[in-house]
């Protein structure tokens, strides 16, 4: 029951999908399986947080390796949690000045607010800007012209970072009104516009067959993996 | 040497990295930018749609992202701004919520006597779901959106007035940094509902994907931060009246009457006080901020600088200001062509020398690698 119920649900809305895509009798039902759809991923939120909570109490309770990093992601979970739902430092709308609850849960001055300011958008822009760095060192050590293909590889990336910058401009610009295609930005939208759009329309075929395929399996009952690994 | 640079420590490359990027950060070199076409066709739909349309934009980004596509954000909402269409800004990611505030502080600051909350544009916060939620709003809005971000309910906005869902808008804009993002507006909503007007803004690692639905599904595209930059360029190509003349124009007249009994300052209250603006609003005129002026501000001026109209006009208009056929401004025109509106512009500048570097590394990596090749090819 535990696992034909699950199969169950997953086929009948599958189905009225599929259906009701060709049937506009049906277009209610879809809309309603899409709102259902909607109400669903707001709770799995829920029990992805309380998921986290779960695995991270474990790891601190074992005193597995690394468990430092838990404390600081359930106090940050908890600390976040907490000034978010109970509104706290949230000013009153105008309109309402003495009902303290009033105002928008990330209004300029509240603490989650203070917290995504000075403590989110720091942490995340620097983590991608260090990439920065990575990629430099990484072009310096990796970026080898071993082979065909790597040389192939190695001329395109040339003709994108300087025509992407002002550097394919200046180099190449003085004969961009006679032939415009063969500067550096020029070659860089064909490069764009034609190897690249070939190369991930294949690509979007391909997985867009892949995913009919998975999903006719998913649909049969034959590919049960998304209930978990004991149900594969 | 070459065993040196073989062996070299990676620090010195972070420094070199490091060096590239905030060098140009401090000189804030001004390198130029011409819109390509897939960008210039973004900003010619924009400009293309009767004042007072509905657009929506969906802001699916975070702060990892918000350098590269901030700017398209600002641009996008000035520009919806001065041709005067109704605003609703969504976002697909839980973290996206404070970028829409970015958008509200540009309509609040520079649009805050014609744009009005409610009245012009909404922000309607987040929406869970991803994909669904496209495919939901697509059909009814009010199923996902059914209150805006203070808790109101949608149909009490006029800004929102005739909107049941994404089908009755006259364009949307993505501004999306992965999933869900760019595609998945085009495959559950552009493709399904071709009345559905799709354009796009996106980071430079999630635009090749993008590219085979331009110009079909997608009707522009801003890639990156070149992208970003080039639609500040024709912003300011249309809505920048790059120059001086009139400023000068102004301060030398003002200097001029100034004297021992009538200081500059006392002028710049007695024309605050006739034009009914604010010292700021004045001192963004005298420095070419605020750049064409509405014929009537002409007047006053003249009147209190006791100047010929006439002068004043041609000083504009040699500024790039346009008055013919009684074409007129607003009182806070602001010059799109000044580099404080230019953020992406400004960012050409570290990019340009960190694609540079990373060009001279590969070069000197590869050098290093034939060489030692050689020397064991010699063994």
């Amino acid at each position: 029951m535990k696992r034909t119920f699950p199969l169950i649900i997953a086929a009948v809305a599958g189905y009225v999908m599929v259906v009701a895509y060709f049937m506009p009798a049906l277009q209610q039902v879809r809309e309603d399986a899409e709102e259902w759809f909607n109400i669903l991923a707001a709770i799995a939120m829920i029990l992805g947080g309380a998921s986290i909570l779960g695995m991270h109490l474990r790891k601190v309770s074992d005193r597995r390796a690394g468990w430092g990093f838990s404390v600081v992601t359930l106090l940050g979970f908890l600390v976040t949690l907490y000034v978010g739902l109970f509104k706290v430092g949230v000013p009153p709308m105008p309109e309402y000045p003495d009902r303290a609850w009033t105002g928008e849960y990330i209004a300029q001055g509240s603490a989650l607010w203070w917290s995504f300011e000075y403590i989110i958008y720091p942490i995340t822009a620097t983590m991608f800007a260090l990439l920065a760095f990575y990629v430099a060192s990484a072009a310096f050590r990796a970026f080898r012209a071993k082979n065909l293909e790597a040389m192939l590889l190695l001329g395109t990336a040339f003709v994108i970072l300087l025509g992407r910058s002002y550097a394919g401009t200046l180099l190449t610009g003085w004969y961009a009104e006679e032939y415009p295609n063969l500067t550096l930005p020029g070659l860089t939208d064909m490069i764009m516009g034609v190897f690249n759009t070939a190369g991930q329309r294949a690509v979007m075929i391909g997985i867009a067959l892949g995913i009919a395929a998975t999903s006719l399996k998913i649909l049969l009952g034959i590919d049960r993996s998304y209930l978990g690994s004991r149900n594969g | 040497m070459s065993e040196w640079l073989t062996n070299l420590d990676r620090r010195w490359i972070f420094l070199a990295m490091f060096l590239a990027v905030a060098i140009p950060v401090l000189l804030q070199p001004e390198l130029p930018e011409q819109p390509t076409p897939i960008v210039q066709a973004v900003f010619d739909k924009i400009e293309s749609l009767p004042e007072g349309s509905t657009v929506l934009l969906s802001l699916d980004y975070d702060p990892a992202s918000e350098p590269e596509l901030g700017p398209m954000n600002v641009a996008f909402t000035r520009h919806l701004a001065l041709r005067g269409h109704n605003l609703l800004y969504i976002t697909l990611w839980p973290t996206g919520v404070p970028m829409i505030d970015d958008a509200m502080r540009v309509l609040e600051n520079e649009f805050a006597d014609q744009y009005t909350y409610g009245e012009n544009y909404l922000n309607l916060g987040y929406g869970a779901g991803q994909e669904a939620a496209i495919k939901l709003i697509a059909t009814d809005l009010a199923k996902l959106f059914g209150v805006d971000s203070r808790g109101r309910p949608l149909g009490s906005y006029n800004a929102a007035r005739g909107i049941r869902s994404l089908q009755d808008t006259d364009l949307v804009i993505s501004i999306g940094a992965g999933y869900p993002g760019t595609k998945e507006w085009v495959q559950y909503a552009g493709t399904p509902f071709p009345e559905i007007q799709l354009v796009a803004g996106v980071t430079g690692v999630s635009a090749p994907p993008q590219y085979p639905y331009y110009p079909q599904q997608l009707i522009g595209m801003l890639p990156a931060i070149k992208g970003a930059a080039e639609y500040e360029a024709a912003l300011s190509l249309v809505y920048g009246t790059a120059g001086e003349a009139l400023p000068e124009l102004l301060n030398e007249s003002i200097q001029a009457m100034s004297t021992d009994e009538r200081s500059e300052d006392e002028i710049h209250e007695e024309l605050q006080s006739a034009l009914g603006i604010g010292a700021t609003q004045l001192q963004s005129i005298l420095t070419g901020r605020i750049n064409c002026l509405p014929l009537e501000q002409i007047s006053t001026i003249a009147e209190a600088l006791a100047l010929d109209p006439m002068v004043l006009i041609e000083a504009a208009t040699e500024d790039g200001c346009d008055y013919a056929d009684g074409r007129d401004y607003p009182d806070n025109y602001l010059n799109y062509g000044r580099s404080e509106f230019q953020t992406a512009l400004r960012r050409m500048g570290p990019q340009l020398s960190a694609h540079l570097l990373m060009l001279a590394l590969i070069v000197l990596g590869n050098l290093i690698f034939f060489l030692d090749r050689r020397k064991e090819r010699r063994r």
